[in-house]
């Protein structure tokens, strides 16, 4: 009874830290996108001379008085200013008004983007992109984390081998990003050789066949894909691969291997089990970044994902999007460290969710 | 039998029939049978694909100085040019110390502005910052448009001769000058009061303006001043500049910028808004001080008050020296842009707006084959920057400059606007009269015979005129109720319809009726009446200025279609005058909106779903209320859109009864919604124009459109193909 009131204690301790900094994590995103509220100057700058040169130089308002085209221009930007909620101040009433309306999940409205079809909801603006992006990014997670393992675990058997030796040495090629290598795929696949598409989610017109646009969405995940995986694959093996080796020249190791246990044994007992905690932190922290996209690989590629939404949220100070984005990271990021303590002590029988002794 | 002797004959009459045959089938509307638009946004990637190619034509207007010099380079492809932007130097004129700072304003004297025309060399600014992808400009009339090109090159040619790079004038100037305002030259230093004179520059970073301020910085830092650089985007930028007040002395001079997306006839309004309080309420206009005589003639061309085209010719070679006194504008260079096509590719592009600002894109795009024979048929394959950012709908969708391009694909106006001068050419009317008062400043293209111009004395507007709009009534207000001493117009334009009018085939198969133009006509006042249904406060401000000038409309005659259009506005051609009527810049002559075809079918589901507050036309209220920008096209709209046509079809519905009545029989009703439900059930969306080309299906996520060419569109295709060749 004791150390279940002791794990309850605990798990409501981290919830409550956990809570914590993802609200402080937010406010201060509040805080920081809205430059402490000094954007609100020139957001109020910017709509003011939007709308005055949209009235001042349309010829179709020839002949109307001066006066009149002023008071014009004073009516619409006071109209967008109550839009955007410049009438009011930002502090503390607005930024709260952004934090909770964030937290609750509502997400709100969009102050200037809307969906692809046209919703400023952000909550639309983000689950539309969110398949695209997760299709992409959430792929290419899993196959360069698996294979990246599979990999470093053979080489880590093989240490000093030819193999091992070509990882370590190509490993500095993944200090350059996937973009990188996507540019050069570009030309060589797209412009040169025509075998692949230059980039887009799906050729254009889009295939009615759903069998058919999904092929064709695969042959467009191609590039992208190849790109993110030579720019993270080497250095991914060479990072796993020393990691397993220190695991490899452990005593209960060395044991196992004089007591003929086969490799095979020996690999998934005595190196994996101890370093599975590792690497589900490492997969599922992997999986939950694929939520907020790649800005510049989306861009070379062209690809509809959340990166480059995220970035034209921030060009355009768009507040809701921006938050929204960060408190859904933000949740996933709190969550996955909340159940990590659970899987821990599932996996790792040395782990006790709250401390508990053995 | 064929008699011998009768043969020739017989051979006259073959070939009569084969022409008629050919003439009977020659093409309608547009020359492609299909038009795929996908999105690029790399401009360099852009090039590569339309070389490689994977796209016939990039369209949107690329200022790179090393793509252009590559695209100009490669034989595989061509271009066309537009221009695009303007950059200037914007001085502040406080002074002659800031109030704010104490600090020495130099540019508080006008002789000291004037002499920054001697001391920036345009040429420079054009060819090696620019990388020749920009045209010297020095005031601020356009080079390429009416008023530089036509009417006043001969003025402009002096002052580009008077003006023309001097450094050490310039110098000579400021050396002169300075020292009356206290400062002293020590060492090669300005110094005021002790410190070295230091002049703020804030220089936009974004685009070759950071490299113009560099530059211009560097040719004050030669003459003997200190300069601090702000480097700042345009958002950062404009706090400073344009809405603080200038006599905080935040700055002395600014890399300004301004765009052009489409051809200005007349720039008379130019003088008093760059150079004037007149132009704009921010504190940066308000602070302009101007000799009076300047102010007298920038007032008068602001206002248009003027007799003749002699007398303005007067005011602007006045207003145009003027100016370069005054100098709180140093105009640098027209900057312009390019897009690459493949050669084959022929389009008719616009001075201004290049291909993507094209109105006549749709009637003119085609290939030519190797003998310049035009193709009918065929794919074309454009590529476009940036596409399907905001929702589309008639009255207040997005009215970004790249969905415009699909857009006036489909949609038409009651013209087309030349490409190469501005002038317009009717499409869905045949001829306007314009009856003018005399001594007003219009005149009239002698090409445009469509078009004619009578001067008369006065103008009386019919007291059975529609003035406004009753949203309670939901009738019309007319002349003699609004004025009941009666009422008088400047202008008065008399438009005529073709016989076929109401054969004019929409995307849906419906045929235009008169009940479309007359809900043009409701529509613009009812959206700015409190009392209406479908108020919205966005659209009072146009409203407002619009009835400042507004006269009202009267039908003279349903079939053949009369209408006459009254109004104290007017612009110089009475071409453009002839059809300028309208809220906001719309025109009621044709069913075409601010943004967007719309038909008075189309437009019912949405005003009944804005009624219900289920969507919203414009931004503006969606986000007060909290609900849908409605998009005809796709995403949640489409859903509520079709319910609403459920109904209208159960009931047969007819929008604005106590008006429409007379316009609009029941049996056309049933006709539109049950063709309107059959084109949604194809299509899937509600965008039903009567262009060249319709929307077969727009792809929001993957930013693709589809356009495909509408078979029944009853124009030649040939008829606007004269917009290709050179003006004569």
């Amino acid at each position: 009874m004791k150390s279940v009131l002791q794990i309850a204690r605990y798990l409501a301790l981290k919830a409550v830290m956990l809570g914590v900094t993802v609200v402080v994590g937010c406010y201060l995103v509040v805080i920081i996108a809205n430059m402490g509220g000094a954007l609100d100057d020139v957001r109020r700058a910017e709509v003011r001379s939007n709308v005055g040169s949209s009235i001042f130089l349309d010829p179709a308002n020839r002949g109307v008085p001066a006066t009149v085209l002023t008071q014009m221009v004073d009516d619409l930007a006071r109209l967008e200013f109550e839009r955007l909620g410049l009438d009011k101040p930002f502090f503390p009433g607005r930024s709260l008004e952004y934090l909770f309306t964030a937290l609750s999940l509502r997400l709100g409205m969009a102050e200037q983007l809307t969906s692809d079809t046209g919703s400023r909801e952000v909550r639309r603006i983000l689950a539309e992109r969110l398949p695209s992006t997760l299709l992409l990014f959430g792929t290419s997670t899993l196959l360069l984390f698996f294979s990246a393992v599979r990999m470093a675990l053979s080489l880590s058997r093989r240490y000093g081998s030819l193999m091992d030796r070509a990882i370590v040495g190509l490993a500095p090629l993944s200090a350059a990003p996937g973009w990188f290598y996507g540019i050069f795929l570009i030309l060589i696949f797209a412009a040169v050789l025509r075998i692949l598409p230059w980039g887009g989610l799906v050729k254009a017109p889009p295939p009615k066949e759903p069998l058919a646009y999904a092929l064709s969405v695969l042959q467009h995940m191609i590039l992208p894909l190849l790109a993110i995986m030579t720019g993270g694959i080497f250095a991914n093996v060479y990072r796993w691969r020393t990691f397993f080796l220190i695991y490899s020249s452990e005593d209960y190791v060395e044991l196992a291997k004089a007591k003929g246990l086969s490799s095979r044994t020996i690999q998934s007992r005595y190196i994996l089990r101890p370093t599975m905690p590792t690497i589900v932190t490492s997969l599922a922290l992997l999986l939950i970044g694929a939520w907020q996209g790649q800005i510049i690989l989306e861009t070379v590629f062209n690809w509809p994902g959340l990166g480059r939404q995220f970035l034209a949220a921030v060009n355009l100070n768009d507040t809701p999007i921006i938050l929204g984005t960060t408190v859904i990271y933000g949740y996933l990021l709190a969550g996955t460290l909340f159940l990590l303590e659970f899987i821990y002590a599932v996996i790792d029988p040395r782990v006790r969710v709250g401390g508990g002794r053995r | 039998m064929m008699q011998r002797g009768n043969w020739p004959k017989w051979i006259v009459v073959l070939l009569l029939a084969l022409t008629v045959a050919a003439g009977a089938m020659a093409r309608t509307g547009a020359w492609f049978d299909e038009v795929i638009i996908s999105e690029e946004n790399n401009s360099g990637a852009a090039v590569a694909r339309v070389d490689a190619g994977d796209a016939d034509v990039f369209i949107f207007g690329i200022t790179d100085a090393t793509l252009f010099a590559q695209v100009r380079a490669n034989p595989n492809l061509s271009y066309t040019r537009n221009v695009g932007s303007t950059s200037e130097i914007t001085l502040n004129p406080v002074g002659p110390t800031f109030p704010g700072t104490g600090k020495l304003n130099p540019f508080s004297v006008p002789r000291i502005r004037e002499a920054m025309n001697w001391l920036i060399d345009r040429d420079y600014v054009a060819n090696e910052i620019m990388g020749g992808l920009a045209i010297p400009k020095y005031t601020s009339l356009s080079a390429p448009f009416a008023d530089a090109k036509v009417r006043y090159a001969d003025i402009y040619e002096e002052i580009v001769d008077a003006y023309s790079p001097d450094q050490a004038k310039a110098a000579a100037i400021f050396d002169e000058e300075m020292p009356k305002l206290g400062a002293v030259k020590t060492d090669g230093k300005w110094t005021y009061n002790g410190e070295v004179v230091n002049l703020i520059c804030l220089i936009r970073v974004e685009d070759e303006r950071r490299q113009m301020g560099d530059y211009v910085a560097g040719l004050l830092e030669d003459l003997g001043f200190e300069t601090t650089r702000l480097y700042r985007t345009g958002a950062e930028s404009s706090p400073i500049w344009m809405n603080s007040d200038p006599a905080l002395g935040q700055w002395n001079l600014y890399t300004g910028g301004w765009v052009t997306t489409a051809i200005a006839r007349d720039q008379g309004t130019n003088f008093a808004y760059y150079y004037t309080k007149i132009g704009r309420s921010d504190p940066l206009w308000q602070a302009y001080q101007n000799e009076p005589a300047y102010m007298t003639v920038a007032e008068k061309l602001w206002n248009n008050d003027f007799n003749s085209m002699d007398e303005r010719r007067d005011l602007f070679e006045e207003a145009m020296w003027g100016a370069m006194k005054e100098s709180q504008r140093i105009w640098v260079v027209d900057r312009t842009a390019f897009s690459p096509f493949i050669p084959e590719f022929k389009v008719a592009s616009d001075v201004a707006g290049g291909i993507y600002g094209s109105q006549a894109w749709g009637y003119t795009a085609h290939f030519v084959d190797a003998a310049g024979n035009r193709k009918e048929g065929g794919t074309l394959r454009v590529l476009v920057n940036s596409m399907l950012s905001n929702p589309w709908n008639p009255i207040a969708g997005s009215n970004w400059v790249y969905d415009m391009f699909p857009i006036r694909g489909t949609g038409e106006y009651a013209y087309v606007r030349d490409t190469r001068d501005g002038l317009v050419w009717p499409v869905h009317f045949e001829r306007a009269e314009v009856f003018a008062l005399e001594g007003l400043p219009i005149g009239s293209d002698p090409r445009h015979t469509w078009c004619t111009l009578t001067f008369v004395p006065e103008i009386q507007v019919p007291a059975d005129t529609w003035y406004d709009f009753d949203a309670t009534t939901q009738k019309w207000i007319t002349i003699g109720e609004a004025f009941p001493e009666g009422t008088t117009a400047k202008v008065k334009s008399v438009i005529y319809y073709p016989d076929d009018l109401y054969n004019t085939p929409l995307h849906d198969g419906s045929k235009v009726s008169l009940a479309d133009i007359v809900m043009a006509m409701i529509i613009q006042f009812d959206r700015a009446k409190p009392e209406s249904k479908i108020y919205d406060e966005a659209a009072v401000p146009a409203y407002k200025s619009y009835m400042t000038i507004h006269k009202g409309y009267r039908i003279v005659q349903k079939s053949p279609l009369i209408i006459e259009y009254y109004s104290d506005s007017y612009q110089l051609d009475a071409e453009i005058t002839a059809y300028a009527f309208g809220v906001a810049g719309g025109s009621v002559v044709f069913p075409y909106y601010a943004q967007g075809p719309g038909f008075w079918h189309t437009l019912t589901l949405g005003i009944l779903a804005e009624e219900e507050g289920l969507l919203t036309f414009s931004n503006t209220k969606a986000g007060r209320l909290g609900t849908t920008w409605a998009s005809y096209i796709a995403g949640p709209s489409i859903e509520i859109l079709a319910a609403k046509l459920a109904e209208c079809k159960a009931s047969a519905y007819r929008p604005y009864l106590p008006t429409m009545e007379e316009f609009l029989p029941a049996s056309e009703a049933v006709v539109r919604w049950t063709r309107l439900e059959s084109f949604y059930k194809t299509y899937g969306h509600f965008w039903v124009a009567s262009g060249p080309y319709m929307l077969e299906r727009a792809y929001p996520i993957e930013k693709v459109v589809m356009l495909k060419r509408f078979a029944d569109y009853p124009l030649p295709s040939e008829t606007f193909t004269f917009l290709l060749n050179p003006l004569p």
